[in-house]
């Protein structure tokens, strides 16, 4: 596969001040300044709680600003394991179109998105082996076949066999996460500014519809008491045709964004780019708690200071 | 009557294992080395004790007592081992039990009011006492270190050198074992418990090893010249420090060498590791707070404990591709940062095809800014080969 020049508009671009942004943050060498910077590093917050010395609110609470909203971090920034509950749309839509390579070879979506995930779950088995996986498919109603596993090739197993099928005519959200609520139990933290949790859930919902709007057809409160966790996070990777009048990607892509409440959600979309969407789980390899808003990322480096 | 029996001398029965389970639990009582310590039922025959017993009857009791009677305790002390046998009487509960030691003189030369002075569990036998075998040890590993310290006034030079470590080290009687010509050979060795602490040591360094943080030098004097034989012992928490006592290359001990200023360049040593490492720590932690100040728009995840590790994504040229920097034991002094690349795309045949690339101009002066700066160029003038190569390999 040769690299492509990205194609498409994004609604949701990265800022590309967001360097700056960081290094406005006042940052000097102080010993202090390094602390406020790492809100992990738990003996030095220790310390400074025990002895009372600079105020605890600069350690634990980093205000990370874009745009003219201010989003705050809640839970110290450690390289906690992560549950990450991978939901794949199964769904063959009619009309729908293959990614086109270079080399003029064709895949089906499906079969892109496996391949995807594949290299996901290679590479954050690598960047950290404690990390363990789930899979959900999404068709009908959503089924959880495979349990929290760290060893990736269990998973690549089981989306091996995944073959796709007919699009049912509803999305239901509501049966999704109440799936999830029954399988998973949320860290309880007494002080989850400051106490860094076990683990953190993360689910990511690829979603392969253009023509079928998700929707929350029992309701919402099982996702809203997800979603409030400190510990909890979503991310959507929408995979969908070239939007047109004949198809609703672009509202399905406004109602997915609509899911990001906490502002720390990543929300990608690709349409036919097999770059681009390996890219993008690029980008869904980073640590929730560690990783810049979606709008401050920024990949590009430069030779130049 | 014999139900009687039999119901009276289980529940001793059970006294009695409670009471080992007493020591078991809460550790052997007293010495350097107490987690050391052995306690079996015995099973050697007791024919090469009964002819050296000086005290109690042993008669009939012997011979109907089964291995549950018995206690082999072997103490580790001052480099040699103590091994104490007790011999209980199950049927009178309420007789304290025999002893015997390896350490045939120390018996012989103790005095029945020493025994009744310093030993005053064997006259208040409180037999229903959960931890009257642990009081009992206790007090006859102090008599024993008493008795040794006696014999110390016999050897001049070695009672010098003993009261010298005390005051210089600043240590208490508690932190020096010492056996004074042990029987059979004719060798004198000591145990002291260094002064070394890791009160100033960041705790995840250290935590995954909970338990006392330990360093112990035995040496063995051999002859009468002062030549001694020296060997360190660390605990676990201090070895996932600073590296296993036997990786720690022990000053040499050439002819004369006083045996102070010998154990206080040991110190000094340990101190210097310890230093070290944290030190290493700290400049692992500026390091990676570099990158984040460079590359914090980039960051895949990073090691928020002991800063080890932090693995980036970068874009050239429209190439994605993640980058995974490793801070190992040895960095900075003598070794660079590890730098792999690694593919997005391919895997190769497995895994996603990586590659190592290795920073010829690194120097560990350099400052942490200099340092990721370089980390950058290294990357930069990688990139394009790392690109064409994990193509073709597909």
């Amino acid at each position: 596969m040769t690299p492509t020049t990205p194609s498409g508009g994004d609604p949701r671009q990265p800022s590309i001040t967001c360097t700056n942004q960081l290094l406005n943050k006042n940052i000097t060498w102080g010993s202090t300044a390094v602390s406020s910077l790492f809100q992990t590093d738990i003996g030095m917050a220790a310390e400074e709680r025990s002895s009372g010395g600079s105020s605890p609110s600069e350690a634990l609470e980093v205000t990370e600003q874009f745009g003219s909203v201010t989003v705050e971090r809640h839970v110290p920034r450690i390289n906690c394991p992560e549950h990450i509950i991978l939901v794949v749309d199964v769904c063959r839509e009619d009309g729908n179109t293959s990614y086109k390579l270079a080399d003029g070879s064709k895949f089906s979506s499906l079969y892109m998105v496996k391949r995807a995930i594949t290299l996901f779950l290679q590479n954050k088995h690598a960047i950290d082996s404690r990390h363990k996986f789930a899979l959900v498919v999404l068709h009908e109603s959503p089924i959880w076949l495979h349990d929290f596993t760290n060893n990736p090739r269990e998973i690549m197993s089981e989306l091996d066999e995944l073959e796709d099928a007919v699009a049912t005519s509803r999305c239901d959200l509501s049966l999704l996460f109440d799936l999830i609520a029954r399988q998973i139990s949320l860290p309880q933290c007494s002080n989850p500014a400051v106490a860094p949790p076990p683990c953190v859930f993360r689910t990511i919902v690829f979603y392969g519809r253009s023509q079928c709007l998700p929707q929350f057809l029992g309701g919402k409160a099982v996702f809203t008491h997800l979603i409030q966790s400190p510990h909890f996070f979503l991310d959507v990777l929408y995979m969908h045709e070239a939007p047109s009048d004949e198809n609703k990607c672009e509202g399905i892509f406004d109602l997915l964004c609509g899911l990001d409440e906490s502002g720390w959600s990543y929300v990608l979309e690709v349409s036919r780019n097999a770059t681009k969407l390996h890219n993008h789980c690029g980008s869904l390899l980073a640590h929730p708690l560690q990783r810049p808003t979606q709008k401050d990322v920024h990949y590009t480096l430069n030779g130049v200071d | 009557m014999e139900i009687r029996d039999s119901l009276i001398r289980g529940s001793v029965m059970e006294q009695y294992i409670r009471q080992i389970g007493y020591i078991k639990l809460n550790g052997f009582p007293g010495g350097l080395c107490s987690d050391l310590a052995e306690i079996t039922g015995a099973s050697e025959s007791l024919t090469v004790w009964n002819t050296r017993q000086d005290n109690g009857v042993m008669g009939e009791t012997v011979c109907e007592s089964g291995p549950g009677d018995e206690l082999l305790i072997k103490v580790p002390f001052a480099g040699a081992t103590l091994t104490i046998r007790l011999l209980f009487y199950l049927r009178e509960p309420w007789m304290p039990p025999d002893m015997s030691f390896s350490d045939i003189q120390f018996l012989s030369r103790i005095s029945t009011e020493d025994l009744e002075d310093q030993v005053p569990a064997l006259n208040n036998w409180n037999c229903s006492e959960d931890d009257i075998i642990a009081q009992l040890l206790h007090q006859l590993l102090q008599l024993y270190k008493k008795y040794q310290l006696e014999k110390l006034d016999d050897d001049e030079v070695l009672q010098f050198e003993y009261r010298s470590l005390l005051k210089t080290l600043k240590i208490g009687e508690g932190d020096i074992e010492i056996l004074v010509n042990s029987p059979g050979h004719n060798t004198s060795s000591l145990l002291v418990r260094l002064p070394l602490s890791l009160q100033d040591v960041p705790p995840v360094l250290i935590d995954a090893n909970p338990g006392s943080a330990t360093s112990l030098l035995q040496v063995t004097f051999q002859g009468n010249e002062g030549v001694f034989v020296p060997k360190l012992y660390l605990s676990p928490r201090v070895e996932s420090l600073i590296g296993g006592a036997n990786t720690l290359a022990l000053p040499a001990v050439p002819p004369g060498t006083c045996l102070l200023d010998y154990v206080e360049r040991v110190l000094e040593l340990l101190e210097e590791k310890v230093r070290k490492a944290v030190l290493c720590f700290e400049t692992r932690k500026q390091f990676i707070a570099q990158v984040l100040c460079q590359f914090g728009c980039a960051v895949m995840e990073y090691d928020a404990e002991r800063f080890s590790k932090v693995v980036l994504m970068f874009e050239v040229k429209d190439f994605h591709f993640l980058t995974f920097i490793t801070l190992g034991q040895l960095f900075p002094q003598q070794q660079a940062p590890k730098i792999v690349l690694q593919s997005l795309y391919h895997n190769s045949p497995r895994e996603p095809y990586s590659k190592e690339y290795s920073d010829q101009k690194y120097s560990p002066q350099w400052t942490p800014e200099e340092m990721v700066r370089n980390v950058r160029d290294v990357i930069l003038s990688n990139v394009s080969s790392f690109q064409m190569s994990s193509i073709r390999t597909n």
